[in-house]
């Protein structure tokens, strides 16, 4: 079997634009907040005061590679593509081989251009004619093959919120078979549109948070919820390593593991022992030591019950477990795309020896989660990501030793 | 806030596929309705939309009977 790295990461987000921006701004508590503007009765009804805005796209790099897509693809591949040819740039790559895989996990199809060209075609009886294509999910992957030229196996991810790892988790799995060399991987999530539709949505489900200002509490008792973000995008290089050596390029880390599992229980909540779960991290794990978990975290009354739970059961005790954080209270949860911007931060707590602090309340006392930021040896590093309908899914990432 | 016990009666009845008679006021949803929690969440909605508030996940199980519901907005 291969050995498998990743070489380039390309985090698009407002927490920044590259994988080492957005992890000083995880380790310094920054987040990225914009109050819901309630300007027509629909968004009236959102109860939520503030959401995550969507990152700006527009800074004129690859403007001519990405001119086809901009004009004619939905914002999620726009957003795909320019991430593909960040995390190109990132891995020190002028183009992708031609073999290479591309693995997308996108959540739902692009809500506002669909939304407004069903408006348009009711009043006006004229529509976008790229309407079909921008609605098609798979396209979000079908233009990051078309910009870059890539031949190699390629495929939409749709798991929900454990999408962006899995899709990790497959450019994984073929490379370590042999069936390519590289892999493009990650996630790209547009669930914006005119109404903030998804935004009340989640509030119906008790999902999202409503508080006044915007505060999430993973792991602790004040916890009510995610805080809403309207998307971004997140792509990585991943690459055979003697391939990554030949060309001397930089390794952020080894991917030393892949697993995935279904609940089989709700279409909406997780099974509430958690078993499948812990099951499938087990498998991951094995009986190697974990320095850092990075959690799925929504901070959800379930999810951290079940993945405190589940925590408890592998490791042990407080002093027993690895480091955890939960990444989308700064972020937000960026649904599909999370998976991808969580490894991105593993890859860089291995790189920096850190650990990002978290935004607390009262605390879970069994659980290792800090407020503050912490120093750390960190060889190996696990991200979890479980969706809604019972994907679940987790990557063990290693810091690479010859 | 003055609830409209009818109303949700026939909310719930309607969420749940049952009679509006199968609905006493002290009905358990959950325990004696075989309600999920799916359709929890449907009730709540439904409470919700109607009479423009929010009920936090934590207090769902304040949602579970007619009585209960109705008292949860008699102290709004």
């Amino acid at each position: 079997m291969n050995r498998v790295v990743i070489t380039g990461m390309a985090p698009i987000c407002p927490l920044g634009n590259t994988h080492e921006e957005l992890f000083k701004n995880l380790c310094e508590g920054k987040r990225v907040l914009q109050r819901i503007d309630k300007n027509n009765a629909a968004r009236s009804k959102i109860r939520a005061e503030w959401l995550v805005p969507y990152p700006e796209l527009e800074d004129g790099k690859f403007a001519d590679r990405l001119l086809q897509v901009k004009a004619r693809g939905s914002t999620s591949a726009y957003a795909a593509v320019k991430a593909s040819l960040l995390a190109l740039e990132d891995a020190g790559l002028e183009k992708a081989d031609e073999d290479t895989m591309v693995f997308v996990g996108s959540d739902s199809f692009s809500m506002k251009e669909y939304t407004n060209e069903i408006t348009r075609f009711e009043t006006e009886q004229k529509m976008n004619i790229m309407t079909v294509p921008i609605t098609m999910q798979s396209s979000v992957d079908s233009w990051v093959t078309i910009v870059l030229g890539t031949h190699g196996r390629s495929s939409v991810l749709n798991m929900a919120c454990a999408s962006a790892t899995t899709a990790v988790g497959w450019g994984y799995d073929n490379i370590r078979a042999g069936r390519c060399k590289m892999a493009l991987c990650g996630g790209s999530t547009c669930i914006t549109d005119k109404n903030l539709t998804m935004n009340k949505g989640f509030e119906y489900l008790k999902c999202s948070t409503t508080d006044k200002d915007g505060n999430v509490y993973p792991f602790s008792e004040e916890r009510c919820g995610f805080l809403f973000s309207e998307g971004g995008a997140c792509m990585l290089v991943v690459e055979e390593l003697e391939h990554a050596l030949a060309r001397g390029a930089e390794i952020y880390a080894e991917i030393t593991g892949f697993e995935s599992s279904s609940d089989a229980y709700s279409i909406l909540s997780m099974h509430k022992d958690g078993h499948v779960i812990e099951a499938m991290l087990r498998k991951l794990i094995g009986d190697k030591k974990v320095d850092y978990y990075n959690s799925h975290g929504t901070a959800t009354l379930l999810n951290d019950e079940v993945e405190r739970t589940v925590l408890k059961n592998i490791f042990g005790s407080k002093e027993e477990q690895p480091a955890i954080s939960a990444t989308k209270a700064f972020l937000g949860h960026t649904l599909a795309t999370s998976g991808a911007f969580e490894l991105s931060v593993c890859a860089d707590s291995i790189r920096h020896n850190k650990v990002h602090g978290n935004m607390l309340g009262t605390v879970f006392n069994d659980i290792n989660i800090t407020s503050e930021t912490r120093e750390l040896q960190v060889d190996t590093a696990v991200s979890a990501s479980f969706g809604f309908g019972g994907f679940n899914s987790a990557i063990m990432l290693e810091r690479f030793k010859g | 806030m003055k609830a409209d016990k009818e109303f949700i009666r026939e909310s719930v009845a309607d969420i749940i596929g049952c009679e509006v008679s199968d609905i006493k006021d002290d009905t358990n949803f959950v325990k004696e309705l075989e309600v999920n929690s799916i359709q929890m969440l449907e009730i709540v909605a439904a409470v919700e939309d109607e009479y423009d508030i929010e009920v936090k996940a934590s207090d769902l199980s304040k949602y579970d009977t007619i009585d209960k519901i109705v008292s949860a907005l008699e102290e709004m």
